[in-house]
């Protein structure tokens, strides 16, 4: 019943969107896995990420592809800033002290959104915003395609950030044991306060990347950050690869998913997926490396 | 090297160190026995800056270091090893052993320092590849060492470095804690085989809830009629 | 010490959250007490004949905006029905409108409902902007003998309960599907490009499957198939799925219903798909007529069809005048169902005016017997006649079609003020 051209479409469309989901995940699962708390304000770092490329863009002048260093930097600034301040001090309080905080932060944001730049949506228009090419009867959308590699590029240096660089083993070692971390020297705190600011950069600048082509205003976050716990969730909680994975699965199911059932069951799919790995596998795919 | 006065610690107000006083002269091989919840991991914590002290003050070569932060510890040269080895189970032997020369003065020495960690345990060296997680209780022991070994300690502490080891492992353990002592590191051990380590210390201390009850010599304490009932079973 | 902080980070937290939100929330009702003050004083300043009607509108929380345009339409129309002489037959009698805030809740609208009755003792209701809290506090109105004007809330419901003292002024939500069939059908027949294959593309809440329900019972009747009938998540992140799906149909037409967010999103998104269908898109809902949405697309929504009862630039007597007055007064134009709130201030008056009386039952025999031909109150619809169900015979959507970037409207032929293209070539051939 579906053609080959229409699945072969929403197969691609799929994998370019779970490149974003999956960078979004990644932030998520990287202050998780490091820190052991949930962000619940993480779907507001990456509106503010948009609204960053927004403003430099019709501001400035700036080219959202540019915007992105800016939303690092500026994100990243925001997240340590924050997480010194305000996650520091409840880390070693009750789990659900962590929760209201980080709820809190995300009200805090998004009504500071409304407050500063009202509730309209907001479109970027640039010269890029709707082109598109064809590869055989499939059509590529640029930009999306532009997000995607930038997500995997993006990806890859964390990865090897983390992997290969002082600073990275030391936030790795502080996720894998805290006192052992403290007890070869390592700054747990500043480790902390990296993790949290690159975590929450990733979300922003996965808003950056969406820019070009979706809509901006001040709840845009929560429509990406429900996928985002469940991409965690699937690629097991502090996982770094299982993110990306989880991230692609997600993308591709729900594009797969929403053509062969209805689109309005696509969260049912993935809300399915969480549920039988929480059923079968409650470790999340890559539950056995941990 | 070492001088602890009037410390006391607690947690969420039960006393776990009461008055204790306690000194580390350069060049020794201090022993601290004491039956488990005596304070002995509550002791080493403290002196790493994990725990705070209530009251009473830490000197480290005439610094006081009782306010510092574990890292700031770790840089005036004093490293433990803990109890239950606290490793990075998900990084490899090679990037566990690098951690441990985190801080700047023992990076600069990394490829030195390694070459004799890997002198002291071929084994490692073998395994260097491997994750931490996946190696042998002794061999995670000799990662542990060879870790604390990695920041060239001035102090090294260890906390019951053989506990749960094979008997053999066990005295490749100790072989190379006095191996370690004889070229030049102050010791601090705290050893579940109190007769093996009162044998072997040039000094030992009883800790008994949470306070200190005796001290001496070694082979002094190997003889004293309460040691001898309390710990060794005579 | 610890726990102080946390306490400490945690109350300034809320009580930043606290004063920005109420911050935002202040400003509309610190304006409502002053306008209300200001009509007070209207009233008693110059005669203590003052005719007391109750208002209930979402006033706080996510919809306070719309609540508050409503607010703005009918200050606007007592203005000037009171300085123009008020109600002649009850001695020139001033109109005050009396403002309660339903917080989007039926039980706090009929709380409210209950105390403007008895304690403001109000001689109508009108309201409620949201068809949920409607249902209620016509109920309530019903039970008290009071008549309530609903000419902002849409669900057909409404009049569908053989309440003798609800009258509806504006459409309802199953007119949508009515109108834009009925459009797509005529301009076929007059082009020769008949429209046979409809898809129809709606959210998956409430109000969309009322509307996707309005368009499977009429679509058919109309001589149309329904080949594609597709629901989209919301929130959606993408429409990507929902469009693939109507491509895969390969419709004539796509009828699509949308809040702002999914409007902007389709109409992207279709260009990113490059795909159109063959004749056309017609969209519905809140979403496509506002004017942020045209902001938001630029030059992708050129040739979209939208359906709606009012649009700025329609060939329709006293229109641009009304919304003249209201941009002067507020900024603004006079969308989101305030212009239906304006003309039935005026649809009120009229009745008050020919009954000579507040007494509840008088007014509402007045109402059913309205039949309003011109004036203000017909520059929504030619006419305002109520059938026995209390609806507005002659309430109907018109056409707009997006050309030079503004919606123009094209259909019915009598208010149009462009021609409509038709069909509306793809992607490529613009």
């Amino acid at each position: 019943m579906i053609t080959a051209q229409i699945f072969w479409q929403s197969f691609i469309n799929g994998i370019l969107m779970g490149g974003i989901y999956a960078l979004v995940a990644v932030g998520l699962t990287l202050i998780y896995g490091v820190m052991n708390i949930m962000n619940f304000a993480h779907g507001e770092f990456l509106m503010l990420g948009m609204y960053i490329s927004y403003w430099a863009f019709t501001l400035l002048g700036i080219d959202p592809y540019l915007s992105v260093v800016i939303a690092f930097l500026i994100l990243f600034l925001i997240g340590t800033l924050i997480e010194k301040t305000m996650i520091e001090p409840v880390l070693k309080g009750q789990p659900l002290n962590q929760l209201l905080l980080t709820i809190g932060i995300s009200l805090f944001l998004s009504n500071m959104a409304v407050f500063l730049w009202s509730s309209d949506n907001r479109s970027l228009q640039t010269t890029y915003s709707n082109t598109s090419f064809n590869l055989g009867n499939i059509v590529l959308h640029e930009p999306r395609l532009v997000a995607f590699l930038f997500a995997v590029v993006i990806s890859i240096v964390l990865y090897i950030f983390l992997q290969k660089t002082k600073i990275g083993k030391g936030i790795r070692a502080a996720s894998q044991h805290k006192e052992g971390a403290l007890l070869v020297g390592i700054d747990v705190k500043k480790s902390y306060m990296i993790a949290f600011g690159i975590g929450v950069a990733c979300a922003g600048i996965a808003g950056v990347l969406l820019s070009p082509f979706f809509y901006i205003n001040p709840t845009v976050g929560a429509a990406f950050s429900f996928t985002a716990y469940v991409i965690v969730v699937l690629g097991t909680m502090g996982n770094f690869v299982g993110a990306l994975i989880g991230g692609l699965i997600i993308g591709i199911a729900e594009a797969i998913g929403g053509i062969v059932f209805m689109p309005s069951l696509k969260q049912v799919i993935s809300f399915g997926i969480f549920i039988l790995v929480l059923l079968f596998k409650p470790t999340g795919l890559f539950g056995g490396q941990q | 090297m070492l001088k602890i006065q009037k410390l006391e610690v607690s947690y969420g107000g039960m006393v776990a160190l009461r008055d204790v006083s306690i000194q580390v002269n350069e060049g020794e091989l201090l022993a601290i026995v004491g039956s488990n919840g005596a304070g002995k991991t509550t002791l080493l914590n403290t002196i790493s800056g994990l725990v705070k002290p209530a009251k009473g003050t830490i000197e480290f070569m005439g610094n006081r270091i009782e306010r510092l932060e574990p890292p700031a510890i770790v840089r005036q040269g004093i490293v433990q090893v803990p109890e239950g080895r606290k490793l990075f189970p998900r990084m490899t032997v090679l990037e566990n052993l690098e951690m441990g020369a985190y801080g700047p003065q023992a990076a600069d020495k990394l490829s030195e320092t390694l070459d004799m960690v890997f002198e002291l345990f071929p084994k490692l060296k073998e395994r260097r590849k491997q994750l931490a997680g996946t190696l042998s209780g002794g061999e995670q022991q000799m990662v542990a060492i060879g870790r604390a070994l990695m920041s060239r300690p001035k102090l090294l502490m260890l906390d019951e470095p053989t506990l749960g080891l094979a008997p053999k492992m066990k005295d490749l353990v100790l072989k190379t804690v006095l191996n370690i002592h004889k070229k030049g590191t102050t010791v601090v051990l705290i050893e579940q085989n109190v007769a093996y380590s009162l044998n072997i210390c040039t000094r030992a201390y009883v800790l008994e809830n949470g306070s200190i009850v005796l001290e001496g010599q070694g082979r002094d304490l190997l003889g004293n009629e309460h040691v001898k009932k309390a710990y060794l079973g005579l | 010490m610890r726990k102080k902080w946390i306490l400490a980070v945690l109350t300034i937290l809320l009580v930043v959250v606290l004063v920005t939100a109420s911050g935002c929330g202040q400003k509309s009702s610190e304006s409502q007490d002053a306008s209300k003050k200001i009509s007070q004083s209207q009233g008693a300043g110059k005669d203590t004949n003052v005719i007391k009607i109750g208002a209930i509108y979402p006033l706080s929380g996510p919809t306070a905006q719309d609540g508050e345009n409503q607010r703005k339409a009918h200050e606007l129309a007592v203005e000037e029905i009171n300085k123009a002489g008020g109600i002649k037959s009850l001695g020139g009698a001033k109109l005050q409108f009396v403002y309660a805030d339903s917080q989007s809740k039926p039980e706090v609208g009929i709380a409210e409902a209950e105390r403007l009755i008895n304690q403001e003792k109000v001689v109508a209701l009108m309201g409620t902007y949201e068809s949920h809290v409607a249902m209620s506090v016509s109920e309530i109105a019903e039970r008290y003998g009071i008549p309530i004007i609903i000419p902002n809330a849409l669900a057909d419901k409404l009049t569908e309960r053989g309440l003798k003292y609800t009258f509806k002024t504006v459409i309802k939500t199953s007119d949508f599907g009515r109108d834009t069939g009925k459009f797509v059908r005529e301009i076929g027949e007059k082009t020769g490009k008949v429209a046979k294959r409809a898809a129809i593309l709606y959210g998956d809440f409430f109000f969309g499957h009322e509307v996707a329900e309005g368009w499977i019972k009429q679509l058919p009747q109309m001589g149309f198939e329904i080949v594609a009938n597709v629901a989209y998540p919301v929130p959606a992140t993408n429409m990507q799925e929902a469009l693939l799906k109507v491509k895969q149909a390969n419709p004539d037409v796509l009828f699509v219903l949308g809040n702002i967010s999914e409007a902007v999103l389709t109409i992207k998104q279709l260009k990113e798909l490059n795909y159109w269908p063959t004749y056309g898109v017609v969209g519905v809902g809140g979403g496509f007529s506002n004017p942020v949405f045209l902001q938001n697309t630029g030059q992708l929504a050129e040739g979209l069809f939208i359906a709606n009862d009012w649009f700025p630039e329609i060939n329709r007597a006293g229109s641009k005048e009304v919304n003249k007055k209201f941009k002067d007064k507020y900024g603004i134009d006079m969308t989101g169902n305030a212009n239906t709130t304006y003309a039935a201030t005026w649809v009120l008056a009229d009745a008050l005016e020919r009954a000579g009386s507040t007494d509840g039952n008088k007014l509402r025999e007045a109402l059913a017997n309205t039949d309003i031909t011109s004036g203000p109150a017909t520059f929504m619809y030619d006419r305002i006649k109520f059938d026995e169900t209390g609806q507005n015979i002659s309430a109907q959507n018109v056409i707009a079609q997006v050309q030079g970037g503004k919606p123009m409207v094209v259909w019915p032929d009598k208010y149009k003020i462009a021609d409509p293209k038709w069909p509306v070539p793809g992607w490529d051939k613009r």
